[in-house]
């Protein structure tokens, strides 16, 4: 009789361990639920996942319900489990559990161990460990194959913006063997570069966001300045790559297609 | 010589210093001997940034200034009016809405000259809008309130332009068209910019020995066989070719204008022909100034110009206020 009701208490567990509907209301979340869940699992995921500047599963999201992270909408959708990140949105979280949601919170990865632990914990709590566990493998291989050689390189967004440690995008570069100059320019901590500076310092690769954006603005006209296009006609060196801002903008498994493509793209370079 | 040619001498004098002053700060901290021998050791770097960074840089703030200084000086004698200036009635507010429209709407993607034409549509609009609000009497309340609302309307025109733009970064560059900046400009904003404004201080000068016997009231102008409205338009087409390209590639630069006419008139005296070419003179020195202070000062990113000129101008300009109060009390 006590076997038969812990054997009830743990099958019921597990249902709760296996959430069958599942809404999350962070981009870098959705993420997580594309990569680790079920199809039939997803019940919401953001509407910025439907823009693929954004998103690397713009293709995906469109099958999906979106929400925007409201409360109203969630308590519609009445999904078993709310995905969200842990610093953002902390008064929908609140409204969200005194409502009787079940929410769980993800921490923002700046390192591929964070990304590691981050792959782990997001399935336990979907339910799919075992697929997290090849994920997280496929991450730890990322550390084991370094290219050797190291040109200095530097990520530059629109406007200069050069990404800080609060972000993978130093991860990135030193997955793909390459030397951050970001540092070196003063910007360890992140900020806009300017074009005396990357000038003077001229690293050799330029990482830039690869998908062209919607519509105009003066942050483009960064990298197009004149004294950078003369001169890196001049000596060489900046030598662009395109890495979609998207890929490792999440500690997710598109990190890995990231650094992948950089590396392929250093390859090829001349 | 006299004291206005002294005035002017100095004040050559000193955009000379500044100009080599504004070449020799920068992001990038270059040793003094290294900026001088750039030109002639073949020193490819320096000289990249010596010409297309800084000196465009320079360029601009100088011109832009010029414009800003006289055309302030010929709205305060047009409107007889100590207040006016194109930042406070509106002007540079609809040049930059002007602008914004150009250059998010892709059109200065496909015709650069777009930009600055933008920029200049937008400041003619916004001076004929003032002039039909003040009904050019250039009363103080009337002048405020028409500069309060082009300035409301066309700010909130452009964050609105840049918040509906489908690129993300666009919202981000409010600041920039609200509180203009000088960063990272190119010999091809100079290019774009520079002769509209050559052209709009041309003409202000030619309306400067008009705007004189205006000061006498415009009954009085047309009895000396002043064309009253001819020189209207002279004034309204020379400040919308003076302001608005410069705002087109700066952004919004505020109370250039009105402090340098008053710091001037006291040296040189009010009549326009004397006062405007000394305030192109000293609006291209504060502006210059006033840019290399945006440099020195350690921010993240580059303090924004527009701030450093608002700091300064709008203390002044509550002082003339209150002072113009009492003296009509």
């Amino acid at each position: 009789m006590h076997a038969a009701a812990l054997l009830l208490a743990l099958a019921s567990l597990h249902c709760v361990a296996a959430p069958a509907r599942i809404a999350s209301i962070n981009l870098c979340t959705d993420a997580l639920l594309f990569d680790l869940a079920a199809p039939a699992q997803i019940a919401s995921v953001t509407a910025l996942s439907r823009d693929p500047t954004l998103s690397t599963h713009a293709a995906r999201a469109r099958d999906v319900p979106v929400n925007h992270g409201r409360a109203e909408e969630l308590l519609t959708l009445a999904p078993d489990l709310v995905l969200a990140d842990g610093a953002s949105a902390a008064a929908t979280v609140a409204l969200l559990r005194r409502l009787g949601l079940r929410v769980e919170t993800l921490p923002m990865a700046t390192n591929l161990s964070d990304v590691i632990a981050l792959v782990q914990r997001a399935g336990d709590l979907i339910g799919a460990p075992a697929r997290a566990a090849a994920l997280a493998a496929r991450l730890v291989a990322l550390e084991a194959s370094p290219p050797t050689a190291a040109p200095t390189a530097l990520i530059v967004q629109p406007g200069g913006f050069v990404p800080g440690p609060d972000t993978l995008g130093p991860t990135l570069l030193a997955l793909a063997g390459l030397r951050d100059l970001a540092p070196a320019l003063g910007l360890d901590r992140g900020g806009f570069a300017n074009v005396e500076t990357l000038l003077l310092a001229r690293p050799a690769v330029l990482v830039r966001g690869g998908e062209a954006s919607a519509g105009r603005a003066l942050a483009d006209n960064f990298l197009n300045h004149p004294a950078l296009v003369q001169a890196r006609h001049a000596h060489g060196g900046m030598h662009p790559v395109a890495v979609s801002d998207a890929a490792w903008a999440c500690g997710s498994a598109s990190l890995i297609d990231a650094v992948t493509h950089l590396r392929a793209a250093l390859a090829s370079a001349p | 010589m006299s004291a206005p040619r002294r005035i002017a001498v100095l004040q050559i004098a000193a955009i000379v210093a500044a100009l080599l002053a504004s070449l020799t700060v920068g992001a990038a901290a270059i040793p003094l001997h290294t900026l001088l021998a750039a030109p002639f050791v073949g020193d490819a770097d320096t000289w990249l940034i010596l010409r297309e960074i800084r000196l465009p840089r320079a360029l601009l703030a100088l011109a832009i200034g010029a414009g800003l200084g006289m055309s302030g000086a010929a709205l305060q004698a047009l409107l007889r009016n100590p207040l006016a200036e194109p930042g406070v009635v509106g002007i540079s507010s609809t040049a930059a809405f002007g602008a914004v429209l150009a250059f998010y709407s892709g059109l200065s993607y496909t015709l650069p000259l777009a930009l600055p034409l933008g920029g200049l549509a937008g400041a003619l609009a916004g001076t004929l809008l003032m002039l039909r609000l003040t009904r050019g009497t250039g009363a103080s309340l009337a002048l405020i309130l028409a500069g309060v609302a082009l300035t409301t309307f066309a700010s909130a025109g452009t964050s609105l332009v840049l918040s509906l733009a489908p690129n993300p970064y666009a919202a981000y560059e409010i600041i920039f068209w609200l509180m203009g900046s000088l960063a990272d400009r190119s010999l091809a904003h100079v290019a774009l910019a520079v002769p509209f404004i050559v052209v709009g201080l041309a003409l202000l000068m030619y309306a400067a020995r008009d705007l004189e016997a205006l000061a006498l009231g415009e009954d009085s102008a047309r009895s000396l066989g002043v064309d009253v409205a001819r020189l209207k338009l002279a004034v309204v087409v020379g400040t919308a070719l003076a302001v608005g390209p410069g705002v087109a590639v700066a952004g919004f630069i505020g109370f250039v204008g009105l402090l340098v006419p008053h710091a001037l008139r006291p040296f040189v005296g009010a009549r326009p022909a004397r006062l405007l070419p000394q305030c192109a003179l000293g609006g291209a020195l504060a502006t210059l100034v006033a840019d290399i202070a945006c440099r020195l000062v350690p921010t993240l990113g580059e303090l924004k110009l527009g701030i450093v000129t608002a700091l300064l101008g709008a203390p002044f300009f509550l002082w003339l206020l209150t002072r113009e109060r009492s003296l009509h009390a």
